[in-house]
């Protein structure tokens, strides 16, 4: 702290003049950030600065048009060198400014700074295209519910949501930004389809628009109308995203969709409708992983067994979401993307508890011949660890999930007191074109195949994560009941971060999962408790 | 500078357990030969064994460490060696078969018996060897990114990743002592006052080459592809050496007011950024590698830039000024300095594998920024003159070099462990790692 006050003595640059945060310049709607493929700025769009000191201290949006490209004193340039525009802004504060890229903005990469009160930021480098698709959602992390509105009548379209669920043939209004430039951005929009091809996708299926282009009445911000098929898939976060000019995705969001649009049934999944209801939800899941790591300078089946250890308040509502357990449904596969490792330590959006955490105290696994224990979870998908067996290291084998009985002691703590569980650990499924995975094509898709499981709910989720660029993305497919394959499709793989050939700067996996049942289990302080078993066989592989 | 190859960082386990001391992220059986050695045990099955740890010559003609394992019960056997790059002589070796105790340590040596201080380590205090002509001054060895390894590299690789064995499982480090044919790394060190460059190529060490550059030649920077390094020289040039022929390819002479001093080269490999180092008109010069030519000049209002770092997505840089304890950053996409601020005497960055942090090395510590609001959000207390980083490529350790003695930190960022690393070699520069 000392070293701070003297930076704010000394220079007076950090402390007093506008500063933008490094990669603090993001689509409005999806957040995503410079190193995702659609992480670009559309020309026409509406996008985010994140920083300090960009505006006044209390927020103050643009009232009327014609739309200024100054307000309160905030304005900003963009450049490439040769040609400078001036973005329009429409909400100014200290953190944050939204503003309308102008369409005349020339794409690549181009330098972005603020001025307040004249004084200039420091230059953020943003790239710029022509369509970047961001759908906005309700929670506002870009991932979770969109914004959509279920058509119902002119005068009638609710906000679809857990409790307005659409149901199939159903007209929908989804709200996004980054369709694409228009003639003319500080005015009001009378509406209009824009010249380029808009598809949605609901579930795996591509759906015609209706309707593509300006909210009439808002500049900045676009519309898409659809009708979902009748032979949509069901479920509380069924899939939705865009393509724009048949390569650039957006954000993949969700939309509820039951038979009657009658409210999401709580029995639909059970950890679903734990997050659902919200309250004081356990979820533990043993779980053992097998990754078999073949590059970069050797082959190495690298296993470990671990307790999934999430007790947690969660909040109910309409737009109730978390990736862990808003699976989507059976058939369909989800994709998220943003900034930080998530293959390591940080967290994906909305991932957290809602209200926080609960203390269980440390848990025992035991077999009758063997127990591990740990003291608290650790990594955003709340492990604990057990053991391990790494051949780079050594060859001993601290395992202890082998398929088979166990028990499971929590010490108790602060929150939940002592209770005891007994669990059956599960067999892996044979995974059998796993050798053949060891590259992620994003443009030809992705096909799994496997036998075994026909009791089990089985997914293939994989994920990227660039590190120079700090960025991750990761997908989620949920087979059928019985299914023995899975093809991710192209759009789904299309924000995966790509490789860089050096294991150093880029990563990525590909894990087919077993869960072998969601069992409810009761004791004090949870109003919900789940087990479920998991196992995990996973592949090191490289995204192109 | 930024290329720090596993092989380094096994080399410094190596001499952290040379040295008596426990390595950072090992097994808690504390030593890299006894756990090779438990492993052999495992291999040879149920029984009772017997080991046997002698010293002898290896193959580089220096010595190595030779092991056997017996298993008494079926008669079944199998060894290893591990080269090491001293002398016998100079080399301690206590060993008990049970309870199985190796320990292996070198003797104290007059420094001027060293037959010559080279590095394979981008922490090697080639600061310190070089008397300063113009003050401050400060060189960056250069270390090349690994060969290809193997398919059969005994010493896999473990990436960090979800679901795997946690790095507190003793994973995720590799353990790969003596010397490796399948990790060669090639080691240039610049000559302030030799005014060439020596090149060492790796297992077994070897001086290879000694290539004439421009005059007062200060620090140097290989291109992405390894295929040419750049040297800046305080006197007014850069030469491009071919890194196949070992031959100067191209000296580029500067301007006479431009005093070439830290570089950096993008990732792609068209741009060098380099320092020059001044008190009046400093300026960050942008060379076209592939047209040997000045791009632009820019002015740097502070005096006396020494290093540039740029940051791992190649958009941002931070340039140190020692002497005028300033810190510079520096947009690279406008070619403008984004701001400046007062630091204690920086002298090196190294940027986490995000880029989203700063880790700078100043006064008596490590301070460290967050990339993103350009604010401390940690620091480390050293003492010394904490100077030259590495960032170990999983991301989990910070190798800091004293300037001011042959001692190293291992920062451990997870723990906040700090280990202080003697090699136990006095002589300056004589850091021997690998």
């Amino acid at each position: 702290m000392r070293l701070l006050a003297l930076l704010c003595l000394a220079s007076g640059l950090l402390c007093g003049q506008p500063f933008i945060y490094y990669r603090g310049v993001v689509n409005a709607a999806s957040g995503l950030p410079y190193g995702i493929a659609a992480g670009a700025i559309a020309q026409g769009s509406l996008f985010t600065i994140y920083g300090r000191n960009l505006g006044p201290a209390t927020g103050v949006s643009a009232s009327s048009y014609p739309l200024g490209t100054s307000l309160a004193n905030v304005s900003m340039t963009i450049s490439d060198g040769t040609t400078t525009v001036k973005p329009i802004p429409v909400y100014v504060s200290s953190a944050q400014i939204n503003a309308i890229l102008p369409s005349n903005t020339p794409t690549g990469s181009v330098s972005l700074r603020v001025f307040v009160n004249n004084a200039p930021s420091n230059p953020m480098p943003i790239r710029v295209s022509a369509n970047s698709p961001g759908i906005f959602t309700a929670r506002q992390t870009g991932v979770g519910p969109a914004i959509v509105q279920n058509f119902v009548s002119s005068s009638e379209t609710p906000v679809n949501s857990l409790q307005n669920p659409a149901r199939p043939g159903q007209v929908e209004i989804l709200w996004a930004t980054g369709l694409g430039p228009v003639s003319s951005d500080n005015t009001s929009p009378a509406g209009g389809n824009l010249p380029v091809k808009v598809e949605v996708f609901v579930g795996t299926e591509s759906v015609a628009t209706l309707y593509s282009g300006r909210a009439p009445g808002f500049a900045g911000t676009d519309q898409v109308n659809f009708q979902i098929p009748n032979d949509a898939p069901t479920g509380c976060w069924v899939p939705v995203y865009l393509r724009v000019a048949g390569t650039v995705v957006s954000n993949v969001t969700t939309l509820a969709i039951t038979p009657d649009g009658s409210a999401c049934a709580p029995q639909e999944t059970r950890a679903g409708s734990a997050l659902i209801q919200g309250g004081k939800f356990g979820f533990l899941a043993p779980l053992r992983s097998d990754i078999l790591q073949s590059s970069p300078n050797s082959s190495v089946d690298l296993r470990a067994d671990f307790l999934i250890d999430r007790m947690a308040q969660e909040k109910s509502g309409a737009f109730a979401f978390n990736p862990l357990f808003s699976l989507p449904p059976p058939g369909t596969c989800t994709a998220y993307a943003g900034a930080g490792d998530w293959l390591t330590a940080d967290p994906a959006p909305d991932i957290q508890p809602g209200a926080g955490t609960l203390d269980a105290g440390a848990f025992t696994v035991s077999s009758t011949n063997a127990s591990a224990t740990f003291s608290a979870p650790y990594s955003p998908l709340a492990l604990g660890y057990l053991g391990s067996v790494n051949p780079a290291i050594s060859t001993k084998d601290t395992t202890l999930l082998a398929p088979g009985q166990f028990s499971l002691q929590s010490g108790g703590g602060a929150d939940i007191p002592r209770f005891q569980l007994a669990f059956t650990m599960i067999a892996p499924v044979t995974w059998t074109n796993r050798s053949q995975i060891s590259t992620i094509n994003r443009s030809a898709g992705l096909t799994v195949n496997w036998t075994g499981g026909a009791d089990q709910t089985v997914a293939v989720v994989g994920g990227s994560t660039d590190l120079p660029t700090d960025v991750s993305g990761v997908f989620v497919c949920i087979a059928p009941r019985g299914a023995n394959s899975i093809t991710v499709p192209p759009p789904i793989l299309a924000n995966l971060p790509p490789g860089r050939g050096n294991s150093v700067r880029s990563k990525a996996v590909l894990f087919l999962v077993q869960a072998g049942g969601v069992l409810p289990f009761s004791t004090a302080g949870l109003d919900t408790g789940l087990i479920s078993p998991i196992y995990v066989s996973g592949n090191a592989v490289t995204v192109q | 500078m930024k290329r720090l190859a596993l092989g380094c960082w096994s080399g410094l386990l190596l001499a952290a357990e040379l040295a008596g001391q426990q390595p950072p992220g090992g097994s808690s059986n504390g030593s890299v030969l006894q756990q090779q050695i438990e492993q052999l045990e495992q291999e040879l099955g149920d029984g009772p064994k017997s080991v046997d740890v002698h010293l002898g010559p290896g193959n580089n003609g220096l010595c190595a460490v030779f092991v056997t394992v017996v298993n008494r019960a079926t008669g079944a056997s199998n060894g290893f060696s591990n080269g090491l790059a001293f002398d016998c002589k100079d080399i301690q070796l206590e060993f008990r078969n049970s309870p199985l105790y190796v320990k292996i340590t070198i003797k104290p040596k007059d420094q001027d018996q060293t037959p010559f201080p080279f590095s394979v380590s981008p922490l090697d205090p080639i600061l310190k060897q070089l008397p300063h002509a113009t003050p401050g001054l400060e060189t960056k060895p250069v270390v090349t990114a690994a060969r290809p390894a193997a398919s059969s590299d005994p010493y896999p690789v473990v990436l960090d990743l979800p679901l795997a064995p946690p790095l507190s499982a003793g994973s995720n480090t590799n353990l790969s002592t003596g010397c490796d044919p399948s990790r060669q790394y090639t080691i240039y060190r610049v000559n302030h006052y030799a005014d060439n460059v020596m090149r060492f190529d790796g297992c077994p060490l070897q001086l290879t080459a000694t290539i004439p550059v421009a005059p007062a030649p200060l620090q140097a920077e290989l291109t992405p592809d390894n295929k040419t390094l750049l040297v800046t020289s305080y006197n007014n040039a850069v030469t491009f050496i071919d890194t196949a022929t070992n031959q100067v390819a191209y000296t580029l002479m500067t301007p006479p007011d431009v005093y070439p001093a830290g570089i950096a080269i993008t990732d792609d490999g068209r741009l060098a950024y380099v320092i020059s180092f001044i008190d009046t008109n400093a300026a960050v010069v942008i060379i076209d590698i592939e047209k040997r030519s000045i791009l632009a000049r820019i002015p740097i209002p502070a005096a006396y830039p020494n290093s540039i770092f740029l940051a791992p997505d190649g958009a941002t840089a931070f340039i140190t000024h020692p002497l005028t304890n300033q810190l510079d950053v520096f947009d690279i996409l406008t070619s403008s300095l984004v701001t400046s601020f007062s630091f204690g005497t920086p002298h090196a960055v190294a940027f986490d594998r995000t880029g989203t942090r700063a880790f700078v090395s100043g006064g008596t510590g490590i301070t460290v920024l967050s990339t993103a609001t350009l604010q401390v959000i940690d620091s480390f207390s050293l003492g010394g003159e904490p100077s030259n980083m590495v960032l170990t490529p999983e991301g989990r350790y910070l190798l800091v070099e004293d300037y001011a003695s042959t001692k190293t930190w291992m920062i451990d960022l997870s723990s906040r462990k700090v280990v202080t690393v003697d090699t136990g070699l006095s002589s300056p520069g004589s850091t021997v790692l690998q």
